[in-house]
């Protein structure tokens, strides 16, 4: 087997959610439902003295975030069905629509807000690394919009020469999953489990 | 929808020899060739057709468009990529809006058929009609309008939804039935194209590539935001990033707001008070002159103005040399030290003389302004003052350097549609188009920038406004500019074309449904550090009743009597094609039509633009095309051009008769300096990634994960309750929005910012609280004082919690 | 609280479907300790379609909550591996041998013995089923859950409300002067006491550790606080149901008063199930 990962360049990214909205129209899904998200950290203040002056300690970056198709996905863990898999040759985790119950764990479980249930359509949804055009030699549409070329997908070996595996904030440490994205972290990019390093656009991602 | 029902073994079957030959090292972009075509097969559906278009909205970035269309409908959009691109490839990939064309292409709120007015102007209530009424509504008007009134009578406004080789139809029209009134200058760059010929000429004087700046040690943006303005394709937003990681440059970007050029890098970020840029060039110019860091032998030789040993003659001995006013000796009297930038800027002394001591000494130093510093009631001077500091330190013409514009940009030869003559010698600055309606005939030369004839003959009584937006939402105090437009004794007929309702078409009395360029033959050249040039064919049918704009051009002709000058026989896509080879005549570079419409995106590489580097190789033979030949730091042409003028007293400095002719920081109208009790709060238009100007503004797909928020400090947003997320109301004396709160230490306390462009919605018959958020709901129609520019960015306000 | 209601199936689910399954621990200490007479076992086995009908709609609520109920045959797909496959494994189990019971109960084939034997292994499999409804809650990436005091609160709920239920029945079947002897009385008093005491102490040292706990998307004293108000009315609720239980058990109109328990144990319960809900906080992004 050839585990595939995703990489991500921090210092490259803009937040500008070209991938998640290519991700959106190829995949043809609705309002609600986003494969991929773009997250942006800001720590920090800009504070003006008595002069009238500015100070300032901000930080912000984006992070845009798929399924991680981990080593040890939780929500593969949790699937009472089976429907949540890991495929045996690629490693990308994938929903069989087929035996799907809808129960939403894999979407409770996962510290990466990948799967979502969507009830029209019966089962649970999520980032499946674009499986199908993999085969055709083409890279997951999402790797291919992007404009300022932040992303990445590949055999792990080729990505984890990109970066760490992901342990920035605001994902989680990646002991818990053993995600399959590996980060090169921008200056401002904050360690998983900053207390500071709070997701400041809620309203983006939900 | 994409086929992802391949069969469970097949997947299995290839994605085993693609692990084997991903562990061989090898890409997935081989795949290709190890499965050959019988896998494509597997996966495509046989019947999908696959078209190139480009995207045609006022973005330089319009982008390559690769549709997928079966059963003629667009099932998705790809762009121009490929598996397995470098980061040095070049390739005008598509950005999140033009990712999501599909959607506005299928949008229920895409405008089918002809329509007529049946409500009052800005309700947007109307009632479908057929093709022949409404050109029969639209030619018969145009002609009692020019029987009545003259063609001075009709406009074209400024309008920028689609740009391709043949999208100015109407002009071409309207030139055959005796012209129209003129306008000259932009939305986005009214103050700076104004003052740039005045101080580098109008030849000669663009800025150096993003690209030369990978030579420089220092790098200055002064209020830009590359990755946002310009976001898709190949132009700023991959500029941008590309020249981040190869230059070994230190940069900073000076900015009300770390917009998201810098996230990831915000020790670039030096936050400033808006409309302060000038303020900080000349605290910097004055701590270079106490350290002897200017470079005197480049401004005595280069420049005219610096000091009194350049100043032109008539100006001499009377202190009014830039040096003057920077030591104090005259103007104002006032000495511009760092603690007096300070004080305006928001930016600490030390800071001041920290930079300007980097400057001084960092070669090569790359300057570089975008569009927000200028398109403020200062923004001559600020956009001016910029381009004045690297001249201070001689880094213009050089490898490495900049000349303190913007970018250079590159694109393939291209020829447009000739529009022919315009009978019409009258211009006016597009931004006074609603005073031109309401009462063109009291502007003048004098005091409202008419061009071509001193003053104008009639107001504006028709306009055919095609695919823009700017008789309301981008135009500014939409309140004012409503009631202008209501009255339908003024602005007697508005034909309007578009693909949506905007807020602007809701004033207009006869409603043409536009296909976009991608549903026809359309070609466009465009680039920055990269050229390129896309030839695109329809992705499907026109559907319903829409045609394109040459099409309504030509039905239009002909019921003017017009129709063979106007077509002289060609279709649109003839036309195309005809250009094309006229381009390719200039450009031996360029491959044949047959070959371009195959390849549909051609690339074309430019080799890195240093700005004015013959100037400075030999200033004399390649002198510039201003009166002196030189750089003018000191204009007398600006004070020649503006003798006589009407200006108002806080156009100028205090004591001052002229407008300034050199580059000073004036105080804004609506300034750091002159915020008021009732609005204590400065505000600030930026560009948003959901929306370029007010283009995608309806589609809840985009607006779903792009909010129209303001932007607040927590300083400013404690006080008053507002937390992150909260629906706040802006407010000033012009008008009140409603929209969402983005508490942040992005931007520096005492300043709001919207993004501009978000659709303005409100019951203009009611209480016309505007629940978009449209900045310009809050913005002056009072023009800049040199270019009578929109000076948008200049807004003082006040935030509450809704 | 909005992400708390969107819950509501499984909420029911968690409340009714242990707190029926209670009901058998009360009915099993019954037979233990009482000697029935034939006409009344004949009322109590009627009145025990109560609890089953409770469990069943339990069951029934939980459906809704799924996107694909027809798949629902395939949840067993993941016993060994999925807390869920698990809890739903014994659930089923529970309900198999439930219904055995009764059946059997109903049609009088069960022997003295062969009842008590069946019902005190009715009303253990209640309890475990009790304690893995919890148990479905321990995921290591969700910090508010994973923490033993989660099926403990289930077992509290289960004990406390099946008191309830089960007082109810013995109350419906005639029973009163049988349960208000000793030591019938004191062994349903000290369970439900036992069990409310560690359904609301285990709940509270839940609400307080997740008040302390925060991820990049939520503070976990913003959802606590979000949810206090029903926290306090659940808690308010099942304590009066206790009482009420406990004054059923005076054997004074013990129908009745159990019966107000039973509808004040379910809502109580109810009330902290959704609570519960309200307060999942990952360790990561999951957003509610």
């Amino acid at each position: 087997m050839t585990q595939y990962a995703f990489s991500f360049d921090g210092t490259r990214c803009t937040g500008c959610k070209t991938c998640e909205m290519a991700c959106k129209d190829y995949k043809d899904l609705d309002l609600g439902v986003a494969h991929r998200k773009v997250y942006e950290v800001t720590t920090g203040e800009t504070k003006r003295d008595d002069k009238g002056c500015f100070t300032t300690t901000c930080a912000s970056y984006p992070l845009s975030l798929s399924c991680n198709h981990c080593d040890d996905p939780t929500c593969v863990r949790v699937c009472p069905t089976g429907a949540m898999h890991k495929d045996a040759e690629t490693g990308l985790v994938a929903v069989d629509a087929g035996k799907c119950v809808g129960c939403g764990y894999c979407h409770m479980a996962c510290p990466y807000n990948a799967p979502k249930v969507n009830r029209e359509k019966g089962h649970s949804v999520k980032c499946d690394g674009c499986a199908e055009r993999l085969v055709s030699g083409e890279q997951p549409v999402c790797v291919e919009a992007c404009p300022a070329r932040a992303l990445d997908f590949g055999p792990v070996d080729e990505m984890r020469k990109k970066g760490e595996r992901a342990a920035i904030a605001p994902l989680p440490e990646p002991s818990y999953t053993q995600p399959n994205l590996y980060v090169k972290a921008s200056a401002d990019a904050k360690p998983a489990g900053d207390a500071a390093a709070k997701v400041s656009n809620p309203l983006e991602v939900m | 929808m994409p086929d992802t029902n391949l069969s469970r073994r097949t997947f299995l079957k290839t994605s085993g020899a693609l692990g084997a030959l991903a562990a061989a090292g090898g890409s997935v972009a081989a795949a290709d060739a190890l499965f050959g075509s019988g896998v494509a097969a597997a996966v495509a559906e046989p019947e999908e057709k696959i078209t190139w278009g480009h995207c045609a909205i006022n973005c330089p970035g319009r982008c390559a468009l690769k549709f997928h269309v079966r059963d003629d409908e667009v099932v998705w959009v790809d762009t121009c990529t490929s598996p397995n691109a470098d980061f040095d490839d070049p390739q005008p990939r598509a950005c999140l809006r033009g990712r999501s064309y599909r959607r506005w292409l299928a949008s229920p709120d895409r405008l089918n058929y002809p329509m007529k007015r049946v409500g009052k102007r800005g309700e947007g209530k109307f009632e479908q009609i057929s093709w022949d009424e409404a050109i029969e509504l639209a030619t018969s008007k145009l002609k009692e309008v020019i029987e009545k009134y003259g063609n001075e009578a009709v406009y074209v406004p400024y309008a920028t939804g689609v740009s391709a080789t043949t999208s100015r139809p109407f002009n071409r029209l309207l030139n055959l039935v005796g012209g129209y009134l003129n306008f000259y200058n932009s939305y986005s760059t009214a103050q700076i194209s104004c003052i740039t010929p005045y101080m580098y000429g109008s030849k000669n004087a663009g800025g150096s590539s993003f690209k030369t700046a990978e030579d420089a040690k220092l790098v200055l943006i002064f209020g830009s935001s590359p990755t946002e303005t310009r976001q898709g394709g190949l132009t700023t937003h991959y500029d941008w990033v590309h020249l981040r990681e190869r230059t070994g440059a230190k940069i900073y970007m000076i900015d009300y707001r770390m917009n998201d050029s810098i996230v990831g890098h915000s020790d670039q970020w030096l936050p400033i008070n808006p409309g302060t840029d000038a303020a900080l060039v000349a605290g910097i110019a004055h701590y270079l002159i106490e350290h002897d860091l200017v470079d005197l032998d480049f401004l005595h030789t280069y420049c005219v103005g610096y000091d009194e040993e350049t100043m032109p003659e008539a100006y001499q001995g009377k202190n009014l040399s830039y040096y003057a006013y920077i030591m104090g000796e005259g103007y104002d009297k006032v000495a511009k030290t760092p603690e007096w930038a300070s004080k305006i800027t928001g930016i600490p002394v030390e800071r001041i003389k920290d930079l300007a001591e980097e400057i001084g000494t960092t070669k090569p130093l790359y300057v570089n302004q975008g569009w927000g510093p200028q398109r403020r009631s200062n923004g001559e001077w600020s956009a001016w003052a910029i381009m004045a500091l690297p001249c201070l330190v001689g880094q213009v013409g050089l490898p490495g350097t900049n000349n303190g514009t913007r970018e250079d940009r590159t694109s393939p030869a291209s020829v447009s549609m000739a529009a022919g003559a315009n009978p019409v010698k009258a211009s006016i600055p597009c931004f006074l188009f609603t005073d031109a309606i309401d009462h063109g005939t009291e502007m003048t030369s004098k005091n409202a920038g008419v061009k071509g004839v001193d003053k104008l003959p009639v107001n504006i009584k028709y306009m055919i406004n095609y695919a823009g937006n700017c008789l309301t939402n981008q135009h500014s105090d939409i309140n004012k500019a409503h009631d202008v437009l209501a009255d339908e004794s003024k602005c007697e007929f508005i034909l309007g074309i578009d693909t949506v309702l905007c807020d602007s078409l809701k004033y207009a009395d006869v409603i043409l449904p536009d296909l976009f360029r991608f549903e026809q033959t359309s070609q466009i050249s465009t680039g920055s550090d990269t050229g390129y040039l896309i030839t695109g064919t329809a992705c499907t049918s026109p559907k319903f009743e829409r045609k394109s704009a040459y099409e309504m051009a030509t039905l239009m002709a002909e019921k003017l009597g017009v129709a063979e000058g106007f077509t002289e026989g060609k279709t649109e896509e003839q036309r195309i094609k005809e250009q094309y080879e006229q381009a390719r005549a200039k450009s031996s570079k360029l491959p044949t039509w047959d070959e371009v419409v195959e390849m549909g995106v051609y690339i074309e590489e430019h080799a890195p633009v240093v700005s004015m580097a013959k100037f400075r190789e030999d200033p004399v033979a390649n002198a510039l095309t201003t009166p002196s030949g030189k750089i003018e730091i000191f204009s007398e042409k600006l004070l020649e051009f503006t003798d006589g003028w009407e200006l108002e007293a806080d156009d100028t400095l205090p004591g001052l008769d002229t407008l300034p002719a050199i580059p000073v920081y004036l105080p804004e109208w609506y300034g750091v300096e002159t915020t008021t009790d009732e609005y204590p709060l400065l505000l600030s238009g930026f560009h948003y990634r959901g929306r370029i100007h007010s283009s995608w503004g309806f589609m809840p797909e985009l607006k779903e994960v792009n909010p129209q928020e303001v932007w607040i400090n927590p300083l400013d947003a404690e006080p008053r309750g507002i937390v992150q997320g909260d629906t706040v109301r802006v407010r000033n004396e012009f008008g009140e929005i409603e929209l969402l709160a983005k508490v942040t230490p992005r931007i520096v306390p005492g300043t709001v910012g919207v993004s501009q462009g978000a659709w303005h919605e409100a019951d203009m018959y009611g209480d016309r609280l505007d629940k978009g958020g449209s900045i310009n709901t809050l913005t002056t129609q009072r023009p800049s004082p040199l270019s009578k520019g929109n000076p948008q960015h200049t807004n003082i306000c006040d935030v509450a919690k809704a | 609280m909005e992400t708390a209601f969107a819950e509501m199936p499984l909420a029911l689910f968690t409340t009714l479907a242990p707190l029926g399954a209670g009901a058998f621990t009360a009915l099993a200490v019954a037979f233990l300790t009482t000697s029935f007479e034939a006409e009344s076992l004949k009322k109590i086995d009627r009145m025990t379609a109560l609890p089953v009908a409770v469990v069943i709609v339990g069951f029934a609520a939980s459906f809704f909550h799924l996107a694909s109920p027809l798949n629902a045959f395939g949840v067993f797909a993941g016993v060994g591996t999925s807390p869920l496959s698990n809890e739903i494994l014994v659930g089923c189990v529970f309900c198999v041998l439930m219904l055995v019971y009764w059946v059997a109960a109903l049609a009088g084939k069960l022997s003295a013995g062969a009842r008590k034997g069946l019902a005190v292994a009715v009303a253990l499999l209640g309890l475990v089923f009790a304690v893995f409804t919890g148990m479905a809650y321990l995921m290591d990436t969700i910090a508010s859950w994973n923490t033993p005091a989660v099926p403990a609160q289930m077992l509290g709920y289960s004990l406390a409300g099946g008191m309830a239920l089960g007082t109810l029945v013995l109350g419906a079947a005639g029973c009163d002067a049988e349960l208000a002897a000793s030591p019938l009385k004191t062994a349903v008093a000290a369970l439900a006491l036992v069990g409310a005491v560690i359904g609301l102490a285990s709940f509270a040292l839940q609400v307080s550790a997740v008040g302390a706990l925060s991820t990049p998307l939520y503070a976990g004293a913003d959802l606590v606080a979000d949810v206090m108000g029903v926290i306090v009315a659940g808690a308010v609720a099942l304590v009066l149901a206790v009482v009420c239980t406990l004054l059923a058990l005076r054997g004074k109109s013990a129908a009745a008063t159990a019966g107000v328990a039973s509808v004040l144990a379910i809502a109580g319960v109810l009330c902290l199930r959704l609570a519960f809900y309200g307060m999942q906080l990952s360790v990561g992004l999951s957003v509610l």
